[in-house]
């Protein structure tokens, strides 16, 4: 098959031009894949002694009773995890399938840094389309908070860049995102204060979520007075390190038990990447392989940006929420939108009702899982927290590893 | 609960760049130039970043940089910078962060032979 490239950019950015949403997701032969049903365990830094086996297992277990469906319907596993360091678990995609009692079921492991669980979303819906599975569970889990002391998570994530130029430097991923951060603000004239609004504002969203990892009442002035970890940003500027795992379950309609219940179509989905070096970018502020993930989502999906309205979107860190919005095509001026409350949960386009990375947590292989599952309740409006209000027909879902290196988009539709 | 440690001793070969790396354990900048469109590129990456040709040679810079973009953690600093001749940037560690200033040369890593470190200097410097 011949490979395509596209350039983007004054400077010549090459992309690749394929990835799952250039297929256009089965949409002329009327096949659709189904969010038949999900869990999550809460995301947080685990006291309680039990394992990331125990989290995959509960978060297992809940999709299948969220989705009406025996274990045994089950025919394939989709693993998602991004460090095999934080566990000591070479090929967790067997173990998993081991503890969840489905030996026999064909199993792999997806990884694509912070995008590893929603890259395995896209693995699993390649599966169902192809007709390789008829009920996909895509099972994404990190042990980020406590196997290991965060000085030493903070070093090994420092290699999620090129780990032979900048990772060999010490810089942390807090200090590349910053000086990304530092381009952004420098082109569009954001300020601290936005970034700080940002942080604030997926704080507070958090405090409806049950399973929220920092759910706090803060305001811009505390995110300001918060310690600097490399400057701009601040401690609450940055998402924590979580442990915990998401679970869901991908189908057609056709291999699902009638329920009665509205289900969430995943109706397109793009991926890209990026030049893995911020210097190495035309503008290192910019997120161009979102901005072609997105572009390659919506185009499956056959809408437009202006559709979609509600999104679960990449907020590693405050700035990048922002610089993630721009990038998705989700506003024409996000420096104006975010002051205009646009993305507030009361706002034209709520975003990161859960919290978000910021507030909801991020144990990495599960944070894409917990996205995409978010978005599709937030569109029935069973998300255990806030949901939108005006009752939207399109969600988005949006991740990424490195810095908006590996990019993936899901658009997702209610039935 | 159970307590593991995991001690690695790694060794890795670095094939082509080879070069660029034992021209960086000598504080020297070793790029590498375009044989199609004479791209300047500073770390380099294999291909060219513009063309995308991989018929690349290798040329030597003066070492100093541009900083583009800085960032301070409590005891470190970072930065994003563009190292004289070179079209691309670079993100490098800062050897002495309380400087001020906007230029920098490159200096053998303290910390790993492998890291790009500058030393921020040239008349100006201001110390915080």
């Amino acid at each position: 098959m011949r490979t395509e490239w596209v350039t983007t950019g004054s400077h010549g950015t090459v992309l690749p031009a394929g990835g799952s949403g250039q297929c256009r997701d089965g949409k002329g032969a009327g096949m659709k894949v189904l969010v038949a049903g999900g869990a999550m365990t809460p995301f947080n830094r685990r006291k309680d002694g039990s394992s990331w086996r125990d989290w995959c297992r509960d978060a297992f277990v809940g999709a299948l009773a969220d989705a009406a469906l025996e274990k045994s319907s089950i025919d394939a596993l989709v693993v998602a995890s991004e460090s095999d360091f934080f566990t000591l678990q070479v090929n967790p995609a067997s173990m998993i399938a081991d503890t969840l009692g489905l030996v026999g079921c064909r199993s792999c492991r997806v990884e694509g840094g912070g995008a590893s669980g929603h890259l395995a979303v896209h693995v699993g819906m390649a599966m169902v389309l192809s007709g390789q599975s008829r009920r996909v569970a895509v099972v994404g889990f990190e042990a980020a908070a406590t196997h290991l002391d965060g000085k030493t998570v903070g070093m090994l994530l420092s290699h999620s860049f090129d780990s032979w130029t900048d990772g060999f430097t010490g810089v942390s991923s807090t200090s590349i995102y910053a000086l990304s951060a530092m381009a952004f603000m420098e082109r569009t004239k954001a300020t601290v204060n936005d970034l700080a609004a940002v942080a604030a504002r997926n704080r507070q969203n958090a405090r409806a979520n049950p399973n929220a990892h920092l759910p706090l009442d803060i305001r811009e002035a505390d995110v300001a007075a918060s310690p600097v970890v490399s400057s701009p940003y601040r401690r609450l500027d940055c998402s924590p390190l979580s442990d915990g795992a998401a679970c869901i379950i991908l189908s057609r309609p056709e291999d699902l038990p009638h329920t009665g219940r509205a289900r969430v179509r995943i109706s397109g989905t793009g991926a890209a990447s990026d030049r893995a070096r911020l210097g190495d970018r035309s503008d290192p502020g910019r997120f161009r392989a979102k901005e072609t993930a997105a572009a390659r989502a919506l185009a499956a999906a056959e809408i437009t940006a202006e559709a979609i309205g509600v999104a679960e979107v990449y907020d590693s860190y405050s700035g990048a929420q922002l610089q993630a919005l721009e990038a998705l095509g989700l506003t024409s001026d996000v420096v104006a939108d975010e002051r205009a409350g646009r993305f507030a949960s009361c706002g034209e386009l709520p975003v990161n009702l859960s919290g978000g990375l910021l507030g909801q947590g991020a144990p990495v292989g599960a944070t894409g899982v917990a996205q995409v599952l978010a978005t599709a309740q937030q569109l029935l409006g069973s998300f255990p927290g806030l949901n939108p209000q005006s009752g939207p027909k399109y969600g988005l879902a949006d991740s990424h590893g490195g810095i908006a290196t590996t990019c993936a988009v899901s658009v997702l539709e209610i039935q | 609960m159970t307590q593991h440690r995991l001690t690695l001793d790694l060794c890795m070969p670095k094939g082509r760049l080879t070069p660029y790396f034992e021209a960086l354990a000598q504080g020297k900048a070793l790029a590498e130039c375009c044989g199609s469109c004479d791209r300047v590129q500073f770390p380099p990456g294999g291909i060219c970043g513009h063309c995308g040709a991989a018929d690349l040679t290798w040329t030597a810079l003066s070492g100093t940089a541009a900083v583009i973009h800085r960032t301070d953690t409590p005891d470190q600093a970072f930065a994003l910078v563009r190292f004289e001749g070179a079209k691309n940037s670079a993100v490098v560690a800062v050897a002495n962060p309380d400087v001020q200033s906007n230029r920098g040369r490159l200096v053998i890593s303290s910390a790993s032979a492998q890291g790009l470190t500058i030393e921020l200097q040239g008349k100006g410097n201001e110390h915080v």
